[in-house]
């Protein structure tokens, strides 16, 4: 092994100790119990005061099926506008180009409760609030930003090189699209699905707010904990949380890695 | 094609505006409110079969349990279905005020928790039902006095039959015996002594947070008095001429609070964190019995003790209300009442409950409810309804809160 | 082929929704900030808020304070993450794989939980002073430095470099994988540096999604409220905080000029988002932006 390797080895597991340090705190967290200064270690570990908090709350099934319904509609109402505005974005030129790409980051910067009282006063006037569709047009607001962007900088490398290409060669544009397009522009929608996925699930305010209560999702159930710092339980809901956004993520990314090694 | 591309957008914008002035001149709503039932028996008949939601915020696990655990299944007993929504007062007057601007009448929430500087905004903006008092609610006539201060006014707002109390709160302080050595700061002139000799071990949550501002509301009491603040016009000029000592007193304090008062922890959960840790000598809670079920989760040890201002703190009360828009009044008046009987307020007092010390009045307590807080203040380090009682305080004004956190800003924490 | 009807088609679905959720809502609130508020009363179109917003010197200060350090915790996320980016990009062994699994684990968390563990860790009661105790590096805790709350947002930025410069890796690495290596390699062949490799090919390439990926963090850093909320210093608030702090205190006859201070800061950030963008086309590369 060369001294670059292992400088860049060096890096690569420093960097992995600082990402994983808070994630093992939080996890020893949700077990410990008597963690004061100066103990390095919780006094005691309790694994049973996860499972007792996981099994007395009983709802937590019906807010993981209610997260996973919201992220789920949102993934398809996202994909469906993202897709084609970031075909757009990438490929074409047109005036006011720039305004319209600064628009796609917008609901990002417009700070966000004065941004979700007016849609909710304006959901309330659609007759949308505390229906499910309301609920995921204001998720895939918040996701819109995300999934343009890495749709965009995956199409942009693409260029349309290879549909010009099958467009000589006397593809139809639909053969073209699925074809061509489409199969290479799949790790930015792998990307921009899991994204969406991630800001579906930490959605608060906006699931609480238009979603009327109807729709208590994990995140609507964690959030008041992790405000009062109510430390431990809210520990207990965010391992709960990086095991129900990381499992189902990671089996659909070695899902993808397998077959596009297949392919 | 240029131009082509601009009218498209230019047609979807206006489309959109047409839309949105559309909504808003449509003055007139379908649905139609529901009304306050006359009895209780006639609200039981009505809820039955129901499902009744419950708005209010929903980070006390402790209070939570209690909803799903006693009052849920008394609920089911009466063949109302209770749904409990987690959501927290300010967002929860936002809905109600963007549901009064669409001009909306049958919304979701049937029960709030509310009290306070947001009573005083919802009444202001009529966006709650009434009257609800002992006529329909039985539990209310049975152990509330209505004549006390807290069933007239909530933070000196008339309630004028808006809320019933079903919580009672008082501000009290949880001191580390050892840091102490037994002798609590119990008036403001202790504490700045104390902290003087021991600099850097005092500390509390900025305001605005609700109860880092009733610690400087309560410095206030001390130093001035509640009449002053009381008597004092809610403008920024009349309160400053008034707690002008008190923000002294405060800035005479700050370098010698912990990191010399150059910053203030942001939550309660920060500073019980530093108490816990033994980096402060104090903490405060709005809970009576906040030492007893913070030993009992494994946070504070017997060193915590609880204990009150001489001159007294400020006590509130929690309020249940219905609003305007709520769908089925019938099944919240019935929550109401079920919340506030002796079953449901007994079960209240349990630590894995949050130990929450009943509204009901003095002369009215059941006995064995007092003998429990009583004995809790031996074993858990709290204190006994006596001494509670006798050292309670009343608010001020919800108007004048905002004020007091602005001078606090302005002339503690940027004084210099 | 790329006709003007089939950009309309590609660019309705958009704007259509942007239309119906954000214009509208958006539209909303530049009518209040006007003045325009029935519900309280007020039903005169006036300028007055925005004079009023303009002429408080705390949200002047507020703002300038904001927009740096908006733009240093971006930048810093940027350069760590363009950094790290090249670094897993060459190190294709497993210890470079496991590295880039890695760095997808945060931006799949929400900043909750880094706030939680950093309170733990950093705190000055923390298990980072503690650990630093025991080994007689530190005298006691009192002595480790501030660094939640502190003056200078040092826990602010910590939790946003943690959360970000993970979406910089992945979001360059995604590029990065499907760059082309024969152009490194033609040059290299050509007697290139690495400099100028890094310089004249790989930097243009990555230079777009780069100054994305800053748009959206300084964004995000600019607007959101929950972090500054948290960790911020109350002396040296956060713009966010500032006006969060007043639409909390619940008076309404205040929300024309909260709606006038959200819109400014919309403007503010809207402004540095454009020149960003202006200046990525300036930039080496700038032309793959498809701005052809």
């Amino acid at each position: 092994m060369s001294r670059k390797v292992i400088q860049r080895s060096i890096i690569i597991i420093i960097f992995a100790l600082l990402i994983l340090m808070p994630l093992a705190v939080i996890v020893f967290l949700s077990v410990g119990q008597q963690w004061h200064y100066p103990r390095l270690f919780p006094g005691s570990l309790d694994w049973g005061y996860y499972f007792r908090q996981l099994t007395t709350n009983v709802e937590l099934l019906s807010s993981l099926r209610a997260s996973l319904l919201l992220a789920g509609g949102t993934i398809i109402l996202t994909l469906v506008i993202a897709y084609p505005t970031a075909i757009a974005l990438a490929y074409y030129t047109f005036p006011g180009k720039r305004l319209f790409s600064v628009c796609v980051y917008l609901p990002l910067i417009v700070p966000g409760i004065a941004l979700l009282t007016n849609i909710d006063f304006m959901m309330i006037k659609y007759s949308l609030t505390g229906t499910f569709f309301g609920v995921i047009c204001v998720h895939t607001l918040f996701c819109l930003p995300y999934a343009v962007k890495l749709l965009v900088d995956n199409l942009v490398l693409l260029k349309n090189r290879y549909e010009v290409t099958g467009r000589n060669l006397g593809a139809s544009p639909w053969q073209t699209f699925f074809k061509i397009t489409l199969p290479l522009s799949k790790p930015g929608l792998q990307g921009a699905l899991m994204m969406t996925y991630i800001v579906s699930m930490t959605q608060y305010l906006a699931t609480l707010m238009v979603g009327n209560g109807n729709y208590l999702t994990l995140s609507v159930r964690m959030f008041p904990f992790t405000q009062e710092g109510k430390y431990q339980i809210a520990a207990v809901y965010g391992v709960t949380f990086m095991l129900v956004t990381l499992v189902p993520l990671f089996i659909l990314d070695s899902l993808l890695n397998r077959q596009r090694k297949r392919g | 094609m240029k131009k082509r591309k601009f009218l498209y957008l230019g047609l979807l914008l206006s489309l959109c505006l047409l839309v949105l002035w559309g909504c808003g001149s449509s003055k007139k709503a379908a649905d139609t409110a529901d009304k306050l039932p006359t009895s209780y028996s006639q609200a039981l008949k009505d809820a039955k079969g129901k499902t009744v939601t419950y708005y209010g915020y929903g980070g006390s696990d402790t209070q939570n349990k209690w909803l799903d655990e006693v009052v849920a299944p008394m609920m089911k007993a009466k063949g109302v279905t209770l749904k409990r929504v987690p959501m927290d007062i300010d967002t929860i007057l936002n809905k109600l005020t963007n549901e009064k601007e669409a001009n909306k009448t049958s919304g979701n929430m049937d029960v709030l928790w509310i009290n306070g500087e947001n009573f005083y905004n919802a009444k202001k903006l009529n966006l709650l039902d009434g009257p609800v008092d002992g006529k329909i609610i039985p539990n209310m006539a049975k152990y509330i006095n209505s004549s006390d201060l807290d069933v007239k006014k909530d933070m000196n707002v008339a309630i004028d039959h808006l809320e019933v109390p079903y919580g009672n709160a008082q501000f009290v302080f949880v001191g580390s015996q050892s840091m102490f050595n037994g002798d609590y700061p119990t008036s403001a002139e202790k504490m700045l002594t104390w902290a003087k000799a021991n600099p850097g071990k005092l500390t509390y949550v900025a305001p605005p947070d609700f109860t880092g501002s009733a610690f400087v509301r309560n410095i206030i009491y001390e130093t001035v008095g509640y009449k002053a603040l009381n008597d004092a016009p809610a403008t920024k000029a009349g309160i400053y001429k008034v707690i002008k000592p008190s923000l002294d007193y405060l800035n005479e304090l700050k370098p010698y609070l912990w990191s010399e008062g150059k910053t203030y922890p942001k939550t309660t959960a920060q500073m019980d964190k530093m108490f816990a840790d033994h980096q402060i000598a104090m903490t405060f809670s709005y809970n009576q019995m906040y030492a007893a079920t913070q030993k009992k989760a494994g946070v504070f040890t017997d060193d915590a003790q609880t204990f009150v201002f001489d001159k007294g703190t400020i006590g509130n009360y929690n309020y249940l209300a219905i609003p305007k828009t709520a769908p089925d009044k019938a099944a919240a008046v019935v929550l109401i009442n079920t919340m506030l009987s002796q079953k449901a307020q007994t079960e209240r007092l349990k630590l894995k409950y949050g130990a929450v010390v009943p509204p009901y009045s003095a002369a009215k307590m059941p006995s064995a409810m007092t003998e429990k807080i009583n004995a809790t203040a031996e074993t858990d380090h709290t204190l006994t309804t006596q001494t509670l009682a006798d050292k309670r305080l009343p608010e001020v004004s919800g108007k004048k809160i905002p004020i007091i956190e602005s001078l606090w800003k302005e002339y503690v924490l940027n004084a210099d | 082929m790329l006709t003007k009807k089939k950009l309309i088609l590609l660019l309705s679905p958009f704007t259509i929704f942007f239309c119906f959720v954000f214009v509208s809502a958006f539209i909303k609130s530049i009518v209040t900030s006007l003045g325009y508020y029935p519900l309280m009363g007020l039903k005169t179109l006036t300028f007055k808020y925005y004079m009023t917003a303009l002429q408080d010197k705390t949200f002047l200060t507020t703002s300038l304070r904001t927009f740096c350090f908006a733009l240093l915790s971006a930048g810093l996320a940027c350069l760590g993450g363009l950094a790290l980016a090249l670094v897993l990009q060459r190190s294709t062994g497993p210890v470079g794989r496991f590295g880039f699994k890695l760095a997808q684990l945060p931006v799949m968390l929400p900043h909750i939980f880094v706030i939680l563990a950093l309170l733990q860790l950093l705190s000055q009661t923390g298990l980072v002073p503690s650990l630093l105790v025991h080994l007689g590096w530190l005298k006691g805790p009192q002595h480790f430095p501030l660094l939640v709350n502190d003056p200078l947002q040092i826990g602010i930025i910590l939790t946003y470099l943690w959360k970000e410069i993970p979406f910089v890796i992945v979001s360059l690495m995604l590029v990065l994988r499907s760059l082309d290596r024969r152009y490194s390699a033609v040059g290299q062949n050509l007697g290139a540096s690495k400099l100028q490799i890094f310089w004249h090919i790989s930097l243009p390439m990555i230079q777009p999604a780069l100054l994305n990926a800053f748009i959206i963090n300084f964004s995000f850093n600019f607007g959101a409220y929950e972090v500054p909320y948290l960790l911020g210093n109350p002396r040296r608030e956060l713009l966010p905080v500032y006006i969060y702090d007043f639409y909390v205190q619940g008076d309404l006859t205040q929300m024309p000029l909260i709606m006038s201070l959200n819109i400014l800061l919309s403007l503010f950030a809207v402004l540095c988002a454009g020149a960003v963008l202006y200046l990525s086309r300036r930039l080496p590369g700038g032309h793959l932006g498809g701005l052809k």
